[in-house]
């Protein structure tokens, strides 16, 4: 066991753990954040993705011992800021959630997208979304939601 | 559970290395999956883990006017992102995985997991790629084509870690690369095929074709390759020469990403292209 300190959704926490424990494992037992999705748990899915250090990650992959000293946002603390509110309400108008398990991840990895490009076109969007799967949707609803939250946030990223 | 190491420091890395036998971990993206256990349920390491990402010296990224370096800790859209990097091996990085994988994953780890598949590989062997290689005991040069031995199978001793890859900088005029898989993100590579040119006044001045996925190391010939290099007029029986070597050297395997007819065929048929489009002009 070793002690692993990192940023989570901007508070700084402490962690005595193996170093070994996936950061899913971590995110949703230790710290009770559910809203971290473990679906295929070999990085293909992306519903357990989170930001660290604002960049997309699959927590499913990551250990936690390659945590240490990054800052991590999971949806828990993603859903306060006013980008969110903009995704998800975007996300709603445009019919981009249906089951919702992929809904974390996808809100995230737009996030990121956003991030860097404010403005992203059609292309940047799927590619930025090519690493997390939605079984129901069929994509394009998100693909839409993202272009409706560029337009609707605009200035904010 | 096995054993941990997290050191803060390159000597501290090769201290530990040198006292005990361990794994390394980067950015983690394919030990994770091969060792991964249930939900909730620690991995099944084989051996103590040593980590590698808390020391810094490892991201440097150098760009000299003759060189790329590039550190261990690097990942793949970090290297993506070099402005300097070489196309060949932007296009490879950009097709590779997913962006969250990109973001962990690093080229140097997927130079020693050392798959047949491995997508950096190809455009990391036309480009003549070499490794530094270090240890209490002191440093040493290899080039990639030599480090990696076969499946999974690399030239490091349980005390070395590499620290870095040096990519030489050329002007190279012609660049091609194909990735065939099963969708465009997230696919392991059922066959690659990268080859890179001089030409200059019709005449080859270098010229690295190599493929990957169909043997249990990535193909090269420079035998095939001296068939064009510095040669001021093709003749016109090379392709034919050519295409008897690759097909005597290319042995892909069924798996179940593929068929080994296929693997070969399509092989076969993208050097013919890149023949066609490119050299025979």
């Amino acid at each position: 066991m070793k002690t692993i300190s990192f940023t989570l959704n901007n508070q700084s926490v402490s962690i005595q753990t193996n170093l070994q424990k996936r950061l899913v494992d971590v995110l949703r037992e230790d710290f009770a954040l559910t809203g971290v999705k473990e679906g295929c748990g070999e990085g293909e899915c992306g519903a357990c993705a989170v930001l660290a250090n604002h960049k997309l990650i699959n927590s499913c992959i990551t250990p936690i011992g390659s945590v240490e000293q990054l800052d991590i946002m999971s949806i828990e603390g993603f859903k306060d800021t006013e980008r969110y509110h903009i995704l998800a309400a975007a996300f709603a108008e445009a019919g981009a959630v249906q089951c919702g398990f992929c809904t974390p991840g996808m809100l995230l990895a737009a996030e990121a997208l956003l991030h860097v490009n404010a403005s992203p076109n059609e292309t940047e969007i799927r590619q930025a979304l090519s690493g997390n799967l939605c079984r129901c949707t069929g994509y394009s609803m998100i693909v839409a939601a993202v272009k409706i939250a560029a337009k609707n946030g605009d200035g904010l990223w | 559970m096995v054993k941990t190491y997290l050191p803060h420091t390159w000597q501290e890395a090769l201290f530990i290395r040198g006292n005990d036998d361990t794994m390394l971990l980067a950015g983690g993206t394919d030990l994770m999956v091969k060792y991964h256990g249930a939900p909730g349920i620690t991995g099944n390491f084989p051996k103590p883990l040593l980590f590698l990402n808390q020391i810094s010296s490892l991201k440097t990224i150098n760009i000299e006017t003759d060189s790329i370096t590039i550190g261990s800790n690097v990942t793949l859209n970090e290297a993506a992102g070099i402005s300097a990097l070489p196309l060949i091996l932007k296009q490879a990085l950009g097709e590779m995985a997913s962006p969250a994988i990109r973001n962990a994953g690093t080229l140097i780890g997927n130079i020693c997991n050392a798959s047949p598949a491995g997508d950096t590989l190809p455009p990391l062997y036309v480009l003549d790629a070499q490794l530094t290689i270090e240890s209490l005991n002191g440093t040493r040069q290899i080039a990639l084509a030599d480090f990696i031995q076969g499946p999974g199978k690399i030239d490091l001793k349980a005390n070395e870690i590499v620290r870095c890859l040096t990519i030489p900088r050329r002007n190279n005029t012609i660049c091609f690369y194909k990735k065939v898989g099963m969708r465009k993100a997230a696919a392991i590579s059922k066959l690659s095929f990268a080859a890179i040119a001089q030409k200059t006044d019709q005449k080859i001045t270098y010229m690295g074709v190599a493929l990957g996925a169909v043997g249990p190391t990535i193909i090269r010939s420079k035998e095939a390759e001296n068939l064009l290099t510095g040669k001021i007029e093709i003749l016109t029986d090379t392709w034919e020469t050519m295409h008897t070597i690759y097909n005597s050297l290319l042995c892909p395997i069924d798996d179940k990403r593929s068929s080994a007819i296929y693997r070969k065929t399509i092989a076969l048929n993208l050097l013919a292209y890149f023949y066609k489009e490119y050299i025979w002009q």
